[in-house]
């Protein structure tokens, strides 16, 4: 009966060009998840078995008859038999329903009271922070059951006490979820808005922060219902408390003690107490999927699936470095169907040419890039098309083949280089990996190659960051160092999503001019993704426009700019004068974050 | 008239041995190898010969930790068979509840009852090899006497103790204290060595005189108690067991379990797995009837707290709610109802007592409409950890004719003073075999542990006053009877059961004790045959 | 490094002393109710006065702790009130008990759980799907259920293992083995089952980093990706994890200890605590908090040397 770890809450998968999904309400997808469904309806069960517990049996719970002891199950007018003092087993186990119950209500909504003020005021009030996190670490140190024993002589055992000291002892669980998000939520900027608007603290935290927080909240508060039930069972197990009280614990006691007598009474109230917290741990997950994205898949490293009825076609020579034809890329809904989010988009990129595939976000621009280099999440599906790369066929391709592709003959500069390189390794280290995997040069050689490449790519102390983490290097060097591993092996097609758009302005054309130096000089092509069409005017001598998954315009940069075709080609380029050259969403999001966005 | 007696003085024997042996009432599963009582005469010869294949280690457990070896926090109880056998006792209590000598051979008390004389045997050691004689008696008894703790209540009647010669003991008392020769067979009774009696570590440590020897090296404090026999003990024949390991197993199903699995020797079970046993073919049971005794003690005789309780009829009501059969029953069939207070072992008890309360709801309930009660009322009553068991059963007898109980947790460790605190007008309590005198004591006594709000009683101090003078507690038996025939009548207990224990053997092994041995003690287990 | 981690130290010093006092503040009210347990029926009034003078336990609380902590400092816990057993040699045979079994339950939970955790989060299909199951299994199944079942079948009828009792390392290696195998076992199902999930959570949110798909672009194996990146990754949670199950196994210990019979901490523990043994429970205070304490450090001290950035704190 040991008391568990609420599964820690895994935050929801954000995917850039995610097809956007028809917001429903929480409670709508709530009720057609079967596994909340079943979960509910169980926990509902108990909740009106319990409060029927005075109607369905024929005796209370502390009704001792003689002749009933140790009745077995199906005797008349004891339908689960008696206790070792005569007392109706079935009456006993629907009273434990409500001890149970209340136990739970008492200790998690202390925790969820308790825990969300001072989660609200230490997360949103600076000058608080300090005092309110000490309370909560405080709070974790004690040593939870003991002081539950050691409290006896003031709690007298009486298990609603004894709950209500254990709600503070789970204080700090909700503490410190409020405390996080509402970290987050207090630096959006409407919040910063509303702020500077005089709207007061006591408002922003009830209607803008509370609203937010809610969700992660109830989903550990049915956690800490299940733990409160189970810490009770325990206490009751070991005798604490009224004997007055019907409870899971105390029949697993009995029960346990009759083993030899009468083995069946310990099976009801253990399978009770292990149906009704398996319930809470279940029903709460589901709330989990509800609130917070659904619980993650596995995460297969594999070639990307390809939909039952897809065959790639065969290679055909048109001399093209990269060929894409009709590919098609889609996503299973929760009902399973395919929703494609590329519609048959077809690109072509030569030796030295660069590409710009343009659109807004959410048009599958990312999306196409990643179906080109085979790395899209494991829940995308190709549905139809061909990928034809320097004369082979690599849509659909097993991981072995396409990973001696990789590198040598593809590779991909991402778009947020921080997150890009694995924080855990030195600058050094990933990319001598990365030179040695597609190049199968020794140690010592790669690192030479790889100090030349960062010095190529514009570091000034390539030694020094070579022994760098990630988080001792800018963003702008950061990105060089992507570049100087996407290029480290000479590669003939270069991917580039989005290169400059999480920099800052005087760092891009920096990085814009490296890629055409490097272009020079190793003849690549490039598709380079984006939304700006001054970079496109900067660097691009083709363009494809794409819009809701589909291509509607290609051609070459100078003909679509002096005339395009398709009126929201135009549309894109009339606002060129208006947009600001940083992507305000990302930078949003980098503040959301908490990080600097500098 | 008064019981010249200080009140601590009273509050020595009952409670005690409740608290320390730890024994947990049940119905249907009477503790472990807990509260065992027994002692049986040693020098038998039972015992004496053992076969030539018969085992010569004992494992047995206990459910509680036993508490410090230091002479004057001595628990009684399970404890009692640990210390009993390192420190020995000068008398013990022989199977029908006699007084047997034993590090002792005999005693005389003064005409007027105040100087107790006991002569020692001449050939007694203490396990360190140094002769144990009158003097570390009186150095004993007198550290008991001076030193706070559980064990020197016993000790408070004792003006002075002297060692006339080195066999000769003479104790002189401030009072009358007939009880006191039976207090001899357990904590003032025994003989430590006393020169390491103040030493901090004597409470882990203990050198005694007694048949056995603490091995220090395979004894684990509060787990696992390990003792030696003693080769150079007056009677080390009687003792069939070299080594005698004592664990200490909390849960009564483990100490179940581990007898099952052959780990333990002996082992207290439930009434009903004894046919288990028995038909295993590994195991013998041998079951002890009317070892304790379980009552409510009406002790707001005076109606302070609840006035019903003044009036006679009501204590009689109760009395007549008892189904005291169905409480047997209820315990696998162990034990037997009990009408009076007084242990059928003892002398004081009178058959013709058990007819008074039968079992009669109608005539309780009309003798409760008759003292104006028709409608019942309702009761706090103290629930302690050794008797919670019980309760169900206790709460609908009582529900069963208008008397409503509140049941208030109490902490282990506030078990005594809940009793005495005076805020409880019943309790359900419990006590182990106890000789006339010091049943009379904690009974009834003004100052007694289970007379908490003190009443007296004019014919009741009457008879007090002449059982204080006892001093062959053969020749009292009919003041025992009238005292307690007047307990029966008035009512001043609700007498349930008394309880019986079952034991399970495995082979080669036999639990030897009687219902009337008091004290748990090493002797009551024996080899078969 | 160093300064990082001297901060720590001195923080749960700090939080050792606010946690350590409350407990003897709170205790502090039941002195009386002690000091009557251990006279048991020479309780009264004056008596309970004369013992709590004699023990010192009339003074104040600041005071009573302040004496306490120079013990501490000088590794001098007190006595037992109830068996005159110093503290400091009753702690350590009762935690020996424990760490026997928790040591290897955790060791062998933590083991399965990585196995399970990564298996899952890396195989998908009918392999996360059986081990999810499996998952859920040790979760819900009662732990008392588990080990009463493993009492009866392999101890009391097939006689493989003992039910009851502990033969310390140094007595018996064999032995020692036979009597914690069931133990750890019942202890192991349910903490196996609540890390994999966990284990598994992590490991996906890490399978779905930008830098995995980076690595993937680069020609890094499957296997090179969920080994020395994904899982060196996942290390700093996964410990944090590991220790929180750690000190949850180790309150849980209680029930196990009830039903094999360990001479263990739990079991000891709750003795004491409802015979209410003053310095006893401060002690077991003192340990646990600084268990507590202790194992948050070691998973900081190393998260921080598992994470380049933390380090600079």
């Amino acid at each position: 009966m040991s008391t568990p770890t609420a599964p820690v809450a895994v935050p929801a998968l954000a995917l850039e060009d995610e097809p956007a999904e028809v917001r429903r309400g929480a409670l709508q997808r709530l009720v057609r998840d079967p596994q909340a469904v079943i979960t509910g309806l169980i926990i509902l069960t108990f909740v009106v078995l319990g409060l029927l517990a005075n109607v369905i049996p024929q005796h209370g719970p502390n009704e001792a008859r003689f002749e009933a002891i140790n009745l077995p199950i199906g005797s008349p007018d004891y339908p689960l038999g008696g206790d070792y003092a005569g007392r109706d087993i079935l009456a006993r186990l629907l009273h434990s329903i409500n001890t149970a119950m209340v136990s739970g209500l008492i200790g998690a909504s202390i925790a969820l009271v308790v825990g969300t003020t001072l989660g609200l005021v230490g997360g949103y009030f600076n000058r608080f922070r300090t005092p309110v996190e000490w309370g909560a670490t405080i709070l974790q140190t004690f040593p939870g059951m003991l002081l539950l024993i050691v409290l006896m002589p003031l709690t007298g055992g009486d298990f609603r006490w004894t709950m209500a000291i254990f709600g503070f002892l789970l204080t700090p669980g909700i503490y410190r979820i409020v405390r996080n998000q509402t970290v987050g939520v207090s630096r959006e900027l409407y919040v910063d808005a509303a702020r500077v608007s005089g709207v007061t603290d006591m408002r922003i935290l009830g209607r803008h922060i509370l609203s937010v927080v809610r969700g992660p909240v109830i989903v550990a508060t049915t956690f800490l219902f299940g733990s409160a039930i189970g810490v009770q069972s325990g206490l009751a197990y070991l005798g604490v408390g009224s004997k007055e009280i019907p409870s899971f614990g105390a029949m697993i006691s009995d029960g346990f003690r009759n083993i030899y007598i009468a083995p069946g009474q310990y099976i009801w109230p253990a399978v009770a107490l292990g149906v009704l917290n398996g319930a809470f741990v279940l029903f709460g997950n589901a709330l989990r999927d509800t609130f917070e994205g659904s619980q993650p898949k596995a995460e297969k490293i594999t070639a990307t699936a390809v939909a039952d009825d897809f065959e790639a076609e065969t290679a055909d020579g048109t001399g093209a470095l990269l060929e894409v034809r009709d590919l098609g890329i889609a996503y299973r809904s929760p009902s399973g169907e395919l929703n494609e989010v590329v519609r048959g988009v077809s690109l072509t990129v030569r030796m030295g040419e660069t590409l710009g595939l343009v659109g807004e976000s959410g048009s599958g621009k990312t999306q196409t890039a990643f179906g080109v280099l085979g790395v899209l999440p494991t829940e995308a599906v190709v549905t139809r098309g061909s990928v034809v790369l320097a004369g082979r066929q690599i849509l659909g391709a097993p991981q072995a083949e396409l990973n001696k592709l990789r590198g040598s003959e593809i590779a991909y500069i991402p778009q947020e280089p921080m997150s890009n390189l694995d924080p855990v390794y030195t600058i050094g280290s990933q990319l001598v990996e990365g030179i040695r995997v597609s190049t199968g040069l020794s140690k010592a050689k790669a690192k030479e190659r790889a100090l030349e490449l960062l010095e190529r790519v514009g570091i000034p102390d390539p030694q020094r960051t070579f022994r760098s983490y990630p988080h001792e290097i800018s963003g702008g060097m950061a990105q060089r160092v992507l570049i100087a591993g996407a290029v480290a092996p000479k590669p003939k097609l270069l991917i580039a999503d989005e290169p400059t758009t999480a920099l800052d302005v005087t760092v891009q054309a920096d990085i814009l001019d490296l890629l055409r130096d490097l272009q020079a000089e190793m003849g690549m092509g490039i598709v380079l993704v984006t939304h700006n069409f001054g970079v496109v005017a900067d660097s691009c001598t083709s363009l494809a426009v794409m819009q809701g998954g589909e291509v509607v315009e290609t051609g070459a940069t100078i003909d679509v700019f002096a005339q395009p075709q398709h009126p929201y080609t135009s549309m894109l380029l009339g606002s060129i004068l208006d947009e600001d050259t940083i992507r305000d969403d990302s930078a949003m999001v980098l503040v959301a974050d908490g990080k600097d966005p500098r | 008239m008064q019981v010249n007696t200080p009140l601590r003085r009273q509050v020595r024997r009952s409670v005690a041995a409740a608290i320390a042996a730890g024994a947990v009432f049940t119905l249907g599963a009477c503790s472990g190898a807990s509260d065992p009582a027994a002692s049986p005469t040693t020098g038998t010869s039972e015992s004496g010969a053992p076969a030539a294949d018969a085992p010569t280690t004992l494992a047995i457990a206990t459910n509680r930790a036993p508490s410090t070896f230091d002479p004057v926090g001595l628990a009684t109880g399970n404890d009692a068979l640990i210390w009993g056998s390192i420190y020995d006792t000068l008398f013990v209590i022989g199977p029908d509840g006699e007084l047997v000598p034993h590090l002792a051979t005999g005693y005389s008390y003064s005409d007027d009852g105040l100087e107790l004389t006991v002569t020692l045997r001449d050939d007694l050691t203490f396990s360190d090899g140094t002769p144990a004689t009158a003097a570390e008696y009186k150095a004993t008894l007198e550290h008991i006497r001076d030193t706070a703790g559980a064990g020197q209540a016993m000790a408070d009647t004792v003006a002075s103790v002297e060692a006339a010669d080195a066999t000769t003991v003479v104790i002189t008392f401030s009072a009358n204290d007939p009880g006191f020769l039976f207090d001899l067979t357990s904590r003032v009774g025994i003989i430590a060595q006393p020169d390491k009696m103040a030493d901090e570590s004597y409470g882990l440590d203990p050198i005694g005189a007694g048949p056995y020897m603490l091995d220090a090296e395979k004894t684990q404090s509060g787990t696992q108690y390990v003792l030696i026999k003693r080769d150079d003990y007056w009677n080390a024949d009687a003792y069939p067991f070299e080594e005698v390991t004592v664990r200490v197993i909390a849960d009564a199903t483990a100490i179940e379990n581990s007898l099952r699995a052959g780990e333990l020797d002996i082992a207290g079970v439930q009434a009903q797995t004894a046919p288990q046993f028995e038909s295993s073919g590994d195991f013998t049971t041998t079951q002890l009837e009317a070892q304790s005794s379980l009552f409510l003690d009406i002790a707001d005789r005076d109606g302070a707290i609840e006035p019903a309780f003044a009036d006679l009829r009501v204590r009689q009501a109760i009395n007549f709610a008892l189904n005291r059969d169905g409480f047997v029953q209820a315990g696998g069939g162990v034990g037997q109802p009990a009408y009076q207070m007084d242990f059928p072992s003892t002398s004081g008890y009178d058959p013709a007592l058990d007819s008074v309360y039968t079992y009669d709801v109608e005539k309780a309930k009309s003798l409760l409409a008759e003292a104006g009660y028709a409608e019942g009322f309702s009761i706090d009553m103290p629930s302690l950890v050794y008797t919670t068991s019980m309760e169900p059963a206790i709460t609908q007898a009582l529900a069963d004719i208008g008397i409503t109980v509140n049941w208030d947790s109490i902490p282990p460790q506030d078990t005594v003073q809940a009793l005495l605190s005076g805020k409880y007008p019943v309790i359900l309590w419990f006590a182990s075999t106890l000789p006339d005198a010091n049943q009379v004591q904690d009974f009834y006594a003004p100052a007694a542990l289970l007379n908490p709000m003190h009443t007296t009683d004019p014919e009741l101090d009457a008879l007090l006053e002449q059982a204080s003078k006892i001093t062959d507690p053969a020749a009292g038996a009919d003041i025992y009877k009238q005292i307690n025939a007047f307990g029966v009548n008035n009512a001043w207990y609700a007498p349930l059961m008394f309880t019986g224990q079952t034991f399970a053997e495995a082979e080669g092994y036999k639990y030897v004790g009687t219902s009337a041995q008091q004290s748990v003690r090493i002797e009551s287990y024996g080899v078969a045959g | 490094m160093l300064l990082f981690a001297l901060r720590r130290v001195a923080f749960g010093l700090v939080l050792f002393v606010i946690v350590s006092f409350t407990t003897m503040f709170l205790l502090s009210f039941s002195f009386d109710s002690i000091i009557g347990s251990k006279l048991g029926s020479a309780a009264n009034v004056d008596s309970i006065a004369a013992m709590k003078a004699d023990l010192g336990l009339d003074r104040s609380v600041p005071v009573l702790y302040a004496e306490w902590f120079r013990g501490v400092l000088h590794g001098d816990l007190g006595a037992s009130f109830f068996t005159g057993e110093p503290v400091t040699e009753a702690l350590p045979s009762r935690l020996a008990v424990t760490l026997s079994v928790v040591g290897p339950a955790m060791i062998i939970s933590a083991l399965i759980a990585l196995f399970l955790g990564v298996l899952a989060a890396t195989r998908g299909g009918w392999v996360d799907k059986t081990a999810q199951g499996m998952m859920l299994t040790g979760y819900l199944v009662p732990n008392l259920l588990i080990a009463i079942v493993l009492v009866v079948v392999f101890a009391v009828n097939l006689g493989w293992f003992p039910a009851t009792g502990f033969t310390s390392f140094a007595e018996d290696p064999a032995e020692w083995a036979r009597s914690i195998t069931l133990p750890v076992i019942t202890m192991a199902f349910g903490g196996a089952a609540s890390m994999a999930n966990q284990v598994r959570g992590t490991m996906i949110d890490e399978l779905r980093k930008d830098y995995v798909r980076t690595l993937r672009t680069r020609g890094v194996s499957a296997r090179a990706i969920v080994i020395r990146h994904a899982l060196r990754n996942s290390a700093g949670p996964a410990l944090t994890v590991f220790g929180l199950t750690f000190i949850t196994l180790f309150g849980s210990a209680l029930f196990i200890e009830q039903v094999f019979a360990l001479p263990g901490f739990g079991t000891y523990s709750f003795n004491v605590a409802l015979q209410g043994d003053f310095p006893v429970l401060m002690g077991l205070t003192a340990f646990g908090v600084g268990l507590t304490i202790g194992v948050n450090l070691l998973i900081d001290l190393a998260n921080g040397w598992l994470n380049p950035k933390a380090r600079q704190y």
